[in-house]
C-alpha cells in the first residue's frame, strides 16, 4: 500500500540514483536534474501532507470479518449515562447519538472513528467473547504517524480487553511520532468493549 | 604604554556597549521566543489547537474567508447550508466537509443530508444521529435525495433509484421519482452570521503562536526580522564571552599574576602554606588575598 511517506521515500530514492547517473563525479551536488526533483519534491509535499490514505473499504472489511454476505446492521443509542461514559472514555462529547455494529456467532463488528490530531481517524474493532479479536486502521487521514496501521503496533490490540476504569487490561507499546493516534485507537479500542459489553448486558 | 592601554580600555568600552545595545534590542524577541516556545510546548494540554481566534482584526490579517458564497437549503423552517468545507445548521457548525452539498430531505423526524458518499442525520434540533456511508450500505455515487408520501428517503444514485425503510438499513431498487428541495440563495443575515461562525473556526491559536514565534505573522519579512533575531542572540553569546574574556585577561589582578612568571591566585589559605611569597617545589608563588 502506497502511504505519503512511502510515496515520498521513492521519489527521493529515484532522484538519487537518476543523479548517480547523470554525474558520478558529482553526485549531489550542481546537477540540475536534483534540483528539479527537489523542486518538484517540495511541490508535492503540501499536496501529500494530509491525503486519506485507504487501507481497506470499511465494507470490505466487515466483508472480510463475516466471510462475504454480512449480517443486517444493528444500532445502539448513545444516550443517558452511556453517553457520558462514552464521552469519559473519548474525553469528549461523542459526535453522535447513536453507533451501528454488525454480530454474527458471538462476533460484533465496529466501525469507529476519532480524531488523531486533527483528523478522523477510521478503524474496524471486532469484539468476540469480551476481548478484541481484531483490530485494524481502514482510513488514515493525519499528516503524521501512519505507522499504527502497521500489524507490528494493531497486533498489540488482539486479546485485549477491559479491565477497571474501562481501561485496557494491558499495556500498548505507542510509537514515537504517532503519540495521538495511539491514544485515540487505544480510546477506539475501550470504546468498542465498552460497547459491547453494554449490549450483552442488555440482552442477559 | 599609556597610549596603548587607553586604545584597548576604548575598544572594550566600544565591545562593552555594543554587547549591551545588542541585549537590549535581543530581549524583547527573547521575550517574544520565550513565551510562544513555552506555551506551544504545552499546545496540547491547553488545547491549543482547538481553541480559535475571534479577533476579527486578526482575521482579516489572515485573510480568512470562504472561497465562495454559501449553498443554502430550507427545511421546515430551518437553513442547511454549506460554507467552505463547514456545514452548518442556521448558523450552528455541524461538520467538516470534502466535496459539495448534494441536498437534504426530511424523513419522519429526522433531516438528511446528503453529501460526496456519505448521508448525515440529525435531529430537528441540528444534533447529529449518525452518519452513514458505503459500509452502511448506501449507494454509490449520490446525486440527489428527497423523500416519498411516506417519509420515507429516496436516492438518486449512480446505479438508479432507491428507497430505504425507517432506520436506514435496507436500500431497494424503486421507480419512485426524486424531487429534490432546490437551494435558494441565502438571506443576508443568515449569510452574515455563516461567515462569523466560518471565521471564528477558520483560525486555531495555535497557529498564532507558530506564526509569531517564526516571525511569519509579518508575512515574508517577518521570517527575516527573526533570521535577524536569531543573529543577534548568536552575536551576543559570542560578544559576551568575549567581553567576559578579555575582561579577565586584563584585569589588574589578573595582570599582577601573570607579570613574574607563574603566578597563581589562590581564595583560601590552605593548610602549612605562608601568607608571603613562598617558592615552592615548582619555583610558582601563591599570593594570598588579605
Amino acid at each position: 500500500m502506497t502511504t505519503p511517506r512511502n510515496r515520498m521515500v521513492s521519489i527521493w530514492v529515484s532522484a538519487i540514483s537518476f543523479n548517480h547517473r547523470a554525474n558520478t563525479m558529482h553526485p549531489f551536488i550542481g546537477s540540475r536534474q536534483i534540483q528539479r526533483t527537489s523542486l518538484l519534491l517540495f511541490c508535492l509535499l503540501p499536496g501529500s501532507l494530509y491525503a486519506d490514505v485507504t487501507y481497506q473499504a470499511p465494507r470490505d472489511f466487515l466483508r472480510a470479518v463475516f466471510g462475504g454476505k454480512l449480517p443486517p446492521a444493528r444500532m445502539i443509542w448513545i444516550t443517558g449515562k452511556r453517553r457520558d461514559q462514552v464521552e469519559k472514555i473519548l474525553g469528549h462529547r461523542p459526535r453522535t447519538l447513536r453507533l451501528r455494529y454488525w454480530a454474527r456467532q458471538g462476533k460484533r463488528a465496529w466501525i469507529l472513528e476519532d480524531i488523531g490530531k486533527e483528523r478522523l481517524i477510521t478503524t474496524g474493532i471486532v469484539v468476540a467473547g469480551q476481548r478484541i479479536a481484531q483490530m485494524k486502521v481502514l482510513i488514515y487521514r493525519e499528516s503524521r504517524g501512519s505507522e499504527v496501521h502497521y500489524p507490528f503496533f494493531m497486533e498489540q490490540f488482539r486479546g485485549a480487553g477491559l479491565s477497571t476504569a474501562e481501561r485496557l487490561d494491558r499495556p500498548i507499546d505507542g510509537i514515537s511520532g504517532a503519540t495521538l493516534s495511539v491514544r485515540s485507537l487505544k480510546r477506539l479500542a475501550r470504546l468498542a468493549l465498552y460497547l459491547s459489553r453494554q449490549l450483552e448486558e442488555t440482552h442477559k | 604604554m599609556n597610549a596603548r592601554r587607553k586604545k584597548r580600555r576604548s575598544r572594550w568600552h566600544s565591545l562593552f556597549l555594543w554587547h549591551r545595545y545588542m541585549g537590549l534590542a535581543a530581549s524583547l524577541f527573547v521575550v517574544i521566543l520565550a513565551i510562544t516556545g513555552l506555551l506551544l510546548n504545552h499546545g496540547e494540554t491547553l488545547k491549543l489547537d482547538r481553541q480559535y481566534v475571534q479577533s476579527q482584526a486578526l482575521l482579516a490579517w489572515y485573510d480568512i474567508s470562504p472561497p465562495a458564497p454559501p449553498v443554502s437549503y430550507p427545511l421546515e423552517g430551518q437553513w442547511i447550508s454549506q460554507l467552505g468545507d463547514q456545514l452548518y445548521f442556521n448558523d450552528q457548525r455541524l461538520a467538516e466537509v470534502k466535496g459539495p452539498l448534494l441536498g437534504v430531505a426530511s424523513s419522519g423526524n429526522i433531516i438528511v443530508i446528503a453529501l460526496e458518499g456519505r448521508l448525515l442525520l440529525i435531529t430537528p434540533q441540528g444534533e447529529i444521529i449518525e452518519q452513514l456511508g458505503d459500509a452502511e450500505g448506501v449507494p454509490a455515487g449520490i446525486q440527489a435525495i428527497s423523500s416519498d408520501s411516506q417519509g420515507r428517503l429516496l436516492i438518486s444514485a449512480a446505479h438508479g433509484t432507491y428507497q430505504t425503510d425507517d432506520s436506514f438499513t435496507d436500500w431497494r431498487p424503486t421507480d419512485f421519482m426524486v424531487s429534490p428541495i432546490k437551494t435558494v440563495s441565502t438571506p443576508t443575515a443568515l449569510s452574515t452570521r455563516l461567515l462569523r461562525a466560518y471565521r471564528g473556526n477558520g483560525l486555531p491559536l495555535e497557529r498564532v503562536l507558530l506564526d509569531i514565534h517564526s516571525g511569519r505573522i509579518l508575512g515574508a519579512w517577518g521570517t527575516y526580522v527573526m533570521y535577524g533575531a536569531a543573529l543577534l542572540l548568536l552575536a551576543l553569546a559570542v560578544c559576551g564571552v568575549w567581553v567576559w574574556a578579555s575582561r579577565r585577561r586584563h584585569s589588574p589582578r589578573q595582570r599582577a599574576a601573570i607579570k613574574p612568571g607563574h603566578v597563581r591566585i589562590t581564595d583560601k589559605p590552605s593548610a602549612g602554606t605562608n601568607l608571603h611569597d613562598t617558592a615552592d617545589d615548582s619555583g610558582s608563588h601563591d599570593l594570598l588575598r588579605p
